[in-house]
């Protein structure tokens, strides 16, 4: 009799396992590579490791969006603070259907940076003798977004290239000046510039 | 137009049209974006969310909680006295009595650091600068200069070169009225460059 019910726990277990095999439990994706919306949806659960991914992928756009907005970089790092900490306090309100993590993530940064300007006590502004040449509100808010998704971008970039489009673009350096540069081989240049140029636009385009 | 590389230098001139269309497309972009900024030593790492690390459930308690707070005065009062006496210690040599000191970083992948001490303005105005770096990049051409930066302007304030994994001591002046919220780079000079090479070192 024992014997017998012995037999029948082993079967019981036995069938559990194999079913279990049969329908395992769906893993969750490693956190890198996730879209910006997924991590959005994990961060609002609590994820950590998913805030940290998604701080390194926007922590420099939203820096460099707060920087050319504010003109000062202490108040571009409190406003890039005030950005995350309103990422990890609210991603919750992201609702995946409604779009793309990274339009969210860039409303919330500007929000923040609004916040700042405010914040400013600036003495009354003399009137100008001459209409400005500076871009108005449509053209710098259009130039601002574009930014935002090149250097979102870059960011997916292996460290091994990012730093040659940097240097290329930004520093001004001819490509043998690069390879001096980095100490690296005139050819090892070009062939990383043009990957790394080709991975910028599959991001881009992924970002569109 | 925005000034930037030649994309055919870039790219070379035997891509499919197809495929130098898409890239030529992202070289535009990145011309109309402009630079990205580097970030400053503050916002390296994130710093929110720690309290729901869920690590830090599993934490085990050392001590009982009643003894914690003596045992972190007691470690800060150490750590006072350790870093007064070396403040001390190292900054009154050599006769070069620093007044306080400023960190810098690398930049752009550019795994090197420095420190820079500043001394006392002397009669004529002038601040003395005692600047230590590591792992400044070895140069086959060209030398380092070390600029203050106030906004957009730059005022150098001295050049030096031999560097490579040790460390490079030197020391350099800054001819001017230092302020509050100025900034200090270390730049790579390029033979024959008119304007600034790229940042090495930066405070920012």
């Amino acid at each position: 009799m024992s014997a017998r019910k012995d037999k029948e726990m082993e079967l019981a277990l036995d069938l559990d396992v194999r079913a279990r095999a049969r329908n395992p439990k769906p893993r969750a994706a490693p956190a890198e590579q996730c879209s910006d919306g997924e991590l959005l949806v994990r961060i609002a659960g609590g994820d950590r490791e998913a805030f940290d991914i998604l701080y390194r992928r926007f922590v420099r756009p939203v820096f460099s969006l707060a920087l050319r907005r504010l003109g000062d970089r202490g108040r571009a790092e409190d406003a890039t603070q005030e950005t995350f900490t309103s990422v990890w306090r609210s991603a919750g309100s992201y609702k995946p259907e409604r779009g793309p993590g990274a339009p969210w993530l860039y409303a919330v940064a500007r929000n923040a940076i609004v916040d700042r300007t405010r914040a400013r006590s600036e003495p009354p502004a003399e009137a100008p003798d001459a209409p400005s040449t500076d871009p108005g509100p449509p053209e710098e808010a259009e130039r601002s977004w574009l930014a935002w998704r090149v250097h979102r971008a870059m960011q997916e970039l292996p460290e091994h290239e990012r730093p040659l489009l940097e240097l290329a673009y930004w520093s001004g350096l001819s490509q043998s000046e690069i390879a001096d540069f980095l100490n690296i081989p005139l050819g090892t240049v070009k062939t990383r510039t043009r990957s790394a140029l080709g991975r910028l636009a599959d991001a881009l385009e992924e970002l569109q | 137009m925005t000034q930037g590389p030649n994309f055919e230098e870039l790219v070379g001139e035997d891509l499919p049209a197809e495929e130098e269309a898409r890239l030529r497309r992202a070289h535009e972009l990145l011309l109309a974006a402009g630079p990205i900024a580097e970030l400053p030593p503050g916002l390296e790492e994130p710093t929110i969310g720690e309290q729901r690390r869920p690590q830090d459930e599993n934490v085990y308690q050392l001590l009982p909680r009643r003894r914690v707070g003596a045992a972190l005065a007691l470690a800060a009062a150490i750590a006072l006295v350790a870093f007064v006496g070396g403040y001390i210690v190292g900054f009154r040599h050599e006769g070069f009595t620093a007044q306080y000191s400023v960190p810098m970083h690398g930049v752009a992948g550019v795994d090197a650091s420095a420190k820079i001490q500043i001394g006392s303005r002397d009669a004529n105005g002038n601040w003395p600068l005692k600047v230590e770096a590591r792992g400044l990049p070895r140069l086959k051409t060209g030398y380092y200069e070390m600029f203050l930066t106030r906004g957009k302007q730059m005022f150098t304030c001295g050049t030096f070169g031999g560097a490579g994994a040790k460390t490079v001591k030197v020391r350099l002046n800054a001819p001017y009225q230092l302020q509050r919220g100025d900034g200090w780079i270390v730049v790579k000079e390029l033979p024959g460059r008119p304007k600034p090479g790229p940042t090495i070192l930066t405070t920012a």
